[in-house]
């Protein structure tokens, strides 16, 4: 191996996808780092080979946190975003969600360019074919390509779909990343072998020609400008973007019974494909073969770029023939002489057992080598960026021997999403549903800038994202500290001014501001954002949203963290596995996936999908 | 709680009186190794599930007892554990001697309360509403509480609940549906979905919630109160009642300081006659707490029987039945003054009551009066309801939070699915408990100290 050239780093980062940028950017924070991202040649970094969005519900939340962190995902969706939306709004502020479309031409440039602002971050083309670990030196880690030889302390392995890959286009299969990029085919040490235990599926619709679509009978989406930056970074000059609309459409009886009828032509269905998909996440042909009593299934058209011809057909990914998928798509209406321009399919890839990560990400018994992003099993590129920065910013930290950061699942999406990625084994891809949270009325995206200020401040740097957050955080205060302390009656001037606007504002006794806002439906953050121009205080929108919204669900957070302290007291408890294998009251398959995950704890195993509350009735009387 | 890896023992039948045989059972492991050099057999013959003859030896070979050994290979046992029964003489002084040589020659302790039945809990021998349907079956007084007992036993109330539990599930995933995958689904459609489920489970808890009443304890301790001003009669018909019906078994039976009581069977079950004299017509300085007590004991029985000496009707006798309402009004030494000239200003207000004359003079008709006492019972046990405490209470309790915390609020009406997800969290944690999975330390404590459950 001596014959290469060789380059030192600190932290090597292969990938160039969601995870890797922020890996990158995270680690690269402190400017006495060195950091290198290794990506393939002649393709883009930061691409979106699925819905060309980021956000959505529960990944709007993430995308925020990487943001307040000191990430890049909001910044780069924000100077990209072509339409921008709040889901769930009819379904209270706990779980509004924020979802940009990107342009997905503009994203990858936009990230080349803030990786290039940062001076110690060095972006290599080069094809990494394998990894040694040598046991002197400092820097023992050597990534080798055909011609050179890099070594670092620290590496971070971000390859999504790509190790082992292999795309699947109804019976034809061909090896690659995604479409028309190669796969990875990273050598590991023979040590590594457990690492690989099993492969995942995923898969994404055909992209139609947006001129070959019949717009007029569709319902429109148009994006709405109310929705707040994703950034805090971002100022109303960022969004300088022509915004494009969504159309709605629907598929049909027709559609589903052409696809009943090749059901021996689909990958997902014939025994071609091997890999475990996502339950949550269907092709079409899930839904025809599961439902197929239910014809009509949403198909949301988004647009991809500016730039490109093609739209992103949501709701209908599928890897049946390219044939079937033209009839298919040509039954829907509005696409009846849609063009397919690249064919939907679905890729085969390698994941790890993340069960041997650590909470930062980094393999327990190797602590210098990092995975994150879609290796290790999830879906989303906000899954993924999370990840990434988890994984960065700790081979960072660690190489200053620093403190390393970790998040709370008690105050955060990502402290959900890594501690149930190094907590268990999961047997499809993993996506952080709101429903994952235990604290979702605490966890929400108002106030991700108070939730994630004092792990920004852990980190000792001073960027502009600190000083954003402190004066966040001190304007939030400011506020909840007038909503408690000041007192009002229906006289009080303050007040008969604000009737004048709100007619139906009714106070029958005098009482703080904070329990008139809580007794105010709907908006009452428009109330307070009026009473407090009233008194000449000036405070941006996004902080009266947080308070209003903290103020809001203050008593129910207190209400549910006492009923979560009694579960965690059950949760923690040990099980002893052995026992439960060998007892009666248990069913087979309760067995036989308690066998595969082994929980350690009660709260393991309930975390265990599947398992019936007669196990869990059983396990407990053994407790 | 408990130890499990200790070898217990204990006699299961009565060490207070004697009878023709006792019964000493042993749990724990290797127990056969333990008592060979005390028993007369080679313990490699004992075979599961078989009955032998065998001699107890003493330290120096001496035969103490001879009787009939069985044992039960774990874990097809009782406790899950080994098991060895003993059936020998009843003697409690011999039963005792046994014991004794067992626990200091071999280092068995002796078996707390309900230890047996612990360790099947713990084994999984059992569940947990099953160990308190066992409790109801061993101390039951009445063939309802030992139906229910049977019922808890087999598992057809925890069926009842576990459906509870599934509708529960569907209502919390169709709400993650409504806000996770709208844009899949449709949020009409979803919507529906959400509020059909909910519906669907409400209905559910309603069926227990209607088996829920406040006359569980009534039903599990059924207590007969005389009350009545000093003089009235009421221990002469206490006595009159006991001649024909007196239970001689009744734990609870004898003369506290407080009161006098007695057990009493009616058409096969047994209740508990109390008389409240001592209560009521004491004059020291704590006769207010007597009287408090008293008017305690009165609430919270199950059928509360006013005497009057029609002789002597007062104004405080008036008092006292406003006050108590109850189930009967008898009035006594009705030979004195015939029916129709009844104390006029009180007759119109004792026609408001059931009423029944008695006289020590004259023959009583108890059938009749035993009668009303049944049909009470009967009435209260229709709407089978749920007789524990712990499953009453939990119920009412998920019953209160669909209520007031889910449905009255403005969260429902407003549609705030966060708040409404924080709430139904909360109710599982309590639907949960009640299906055993939540079977804290602090829920198998109070079990097993406020039950003697199982032998």
């Amino acid at each position: 191996m001596t014959k290469r050239a060789v380059k030192i780093f600190d932290v090597i980062v292969i990938g160039g996808g969601h995870a890797g940028i922020e890996a990158a950017y995270a680690a690269s924070s402190f400017p006495e780092i060195s950091v290198a991202l290794i990506t393939l040649p002649g393709v883009p970094i930061g691409a979106a080979p699925c819905n060309p969005s980021i956000g959505g519900v529960g990944k709007g939340q993430v995308a925020r946190e990487i943001d307040c962190l000191g990430g890049a995902m909001g910044m780069l969706a924000d100077k990209s975003g072509i339409h921008y939306r709040t889901l769930n709004t009819s379904k209270g502020p706990a779980v509004y969600s924020t979802r940009v479309q990107i342009d997905k031409e503009i994203y990858p440039r936009e990230a080349l360019k803030l990786l290039e602002s940062r001076n110690n971050i060095t972006i290599v083309y080069d094809r990494v074919i394998g990894m040694n670990i040598s046991d002197t030196g400092e820097e023992s880690i050597e990534i080798v390509s055909n011609e050179l030889s890099y070594r670092s302390i620290k590496c971070i392995f971000t390859l999504g779909t790509f190790l082992k890959g292999l795309l699947h286009f109804g019976e034809k299969t061909v090896e690659g990343g995604r479409f028309h990029v190669e796969q990875s085919n990273v050598k590991f040490p023979e040590i590594f072998n457990r690492l690989f235990i099993s492969r995942f599926k995923t898969g994404t619709p055909a992209r139609l020609n947006k001129h070959s679509i019949d717009y007029s009978e569709l319902e429109k989406q148009a994006s709405d400008g109310e929705t707040p930056n994703l950034s805090l970074l971002s100022t109303y000059n960022s969004r300088r973007l022509e915004q494009k609309s969504c159309y709605l459409t629907y598929t049909n009886k027709k559609t589903i019974d052409l696809i009943l009828e090749n059901k021996e032509r689909s990958p997902m269905f014939n025994g071609q494909i091997k890999g475990t998909g996502a339950r949550y996440c269907p092709s079409i042909e899930d839904k025809a073969f599961r439902y197929p009593e239910k014809s009509i299934h949403h198909v949301f058209i988004e647009p991809e770029s500016n730039e490109l011809d093609t739209v992103y057909p949501s709701g209908i990914s599928t890897s049946l023939p390219i044939d079937i998928q033209e009839k298919f798509v040509k039954t829907i209406k509005g696409l009846e002489s849609a063009e397919i321009l690249i064919p939907g399919y679905a890729v085969e890839y390698e994941v790890i057992d993340t069960s041997l990560l650590d909470l930062t990400l980094s393999l327990k018994d190797y602590p210098n080598i990092y995975f994150a992003g879609q290796i290790n099993g999830t879906s989303g590129y906000e899954e993924a960026g999370a990840q990434g920065f988890i994984a960065g910013i700790n081979a960072s930290l660690a190489i200053q021997n620093k403190e390393r950061m970790v998040l709370s699942r008690s105050d955060s999406y990502i402290g959900v999403l890594i501690s149930d990625l190094v907590t268990s084994v999961r047997d499809e891809p993993y996506r952080l549903f709101t429903s994952r949270v235990e604290n979702r009325l605490h966890i929400r995206e108002d106030n991700t800038p108070i939730r994630m200020l004092p792990y920004r401040i852990s980190l000792g740097l001073s960027q502009e994202i600190d000083e954003i957050l402190i004066r966040f955080n001190k304007e939030a205060d400011l506020i909840l500290n007038l909503l408690k302390n000041n007192y009002f009656s229906s006289e009080s001037s303050e007040l008969i001014h604000l009737k004048h606007s709100f007619p139906s504002l009714n106070v029958p006794r005098r009482t703080t501001l904070s329990e008139i806002l809580k007794s105010i439906q709907p908006e009452p953050e428009k109330v307070l954002c009026l009473f407090l121009e009233n008194m000449g205080i000036s405070i941006p929108m996004n902080v009266i949203r947080a308070v209003v919204f903290t103020n809001k669900y203050e008593g129910y957070i207190k209400k549910s963290e006492n009923d979560l302290r009694d579960k965690e007291r059950i949760n923690i408890k040990k099980i002893n596995v052995q026992a439960v294998l060998s007892s009666e009251n248990i069913s087979f398959e309760c067995k036989e996936r308690i066998k595969r995950f082994n929980p350690s704890t009660f709260g393991e195993l309930r975390l265990i999908s599947g398992i019936r509350p007669a196990t869990l009735v059983a396990v407990a009387a053994q407790l | 709680m408990y130890s499990l890896n200790n070898t217990i023992i204990a006699c299961s039948t009565n060490l207070s009186l004697t009878s023709a045989i006792g019964i000493i059972r042993i749990s724990g492991e290797n127990i056969l190794e333990s008592i060979a050099p005390f028993i007369s057999l080679d313990i490699r013959k004992i075979k599961n599930r078989f009955a032998h003859f065998i001699k107890i030896q003493g330290l120096n070979k001496e035969t103490i007892d001879e009787g009939i050994l069985l044992f039960f290979k774990g874990p097809n046992s009782y406790t899950g554990q080994d098991i060895v029964e003993l059936q020998v003489h009843g003697n409690p002084l011999l039963l005792k001697k046994i014991i004794y040589l067992f626990e200091s020659e071999c280092g068995f302790s002796t078996a707390h309360e309900g230890e047996f039945t612990y360790r099947a809990l713990k084994n999984k021998k059992m569940n947990l509403t099953q160990v308190e349907g066992l409790d109801l079956l061993i101390h039951g007084k009445s063939d309802y509480v030992i139906n229910e007992g049977k019922s808890l036993l087999s598992g057809e109330l925890n069926q009842l609940y576990c459906n509870l539990h599934q509708h529960f599930l569907s209502a919390k995933s169709s709400l993650e549906i409504l806000i996770n995958f709208t844009e899949d689904i449709d949020e009409d459609y979803a919507q529906t979905e959400f509020y059909k489920s909910i519906e669907k489970f409400k209905a559910n808890l309603e069926l227990l919630h209607k088996r829920v009443s406040l006359s569980g304890n009534k039903i599990l301790k059924p207590r007969i109160v005389l009350s009545g001003r000093p003089n009235a009669g009421k221990s002469s018909f206490f006595n009159r009642l006991l001649n024909k019906n007196r239970s001689i078994v009744n734990e609870a039976a004898g003369t506290t300081r407080d009161y006098v009581s007695e057990g009493l069977f009616i058409h096969g079950n047994e209740f508990e006659l109390i008389d409240t004299a001592g209560l009521r017509e004491t004059e020291d300085s704590i006769e207010s707490q007597g009287v408090e007590k008293a008017e305690d004991i009165i609430s919270s029985c199950f059928y509360n029987i006013y005497l009057v000496d029609v002789t002597d009707i007062t104004e405080e006798d008036v008092q006292n039945i406003n006050k108590s309402n109850p189930d009967l009004v008898i009035i006594n030494k009705s030979d004195l003054i015939s029916t129709d000239s009844f104390t006029q200003p009180f007759e119109d207000y004792f026609s408001n009551f059931s009423t029944l004359p008695h006289s020590v003079e004259q023959d009583f008709d108890a059938e009749d009066f035993f009668e009303k006492i049944n049909r009470k019972f009967n009435d209260l046990t229709a709407s089978a309801p749920i007789l524990l405490e712990r499953h009453s209470d939990i119920i009412n309790d998920l019953n209160d939070k669909i209520k007031l915390d889910l449905f009255s609020s403005s969260n429902y009406e407003s549609f705030d699915a966060g708040i409404i997800s924080s709430e139904l969290l909360i109710i599982q944690t309590k639907i949960e408990s009640l299906i055993g999975v939540l079977s804290s330390d602090q829920v198998l404590d109070n079990i097993f100290s406020n039950y003697c459950v199982g032998k």
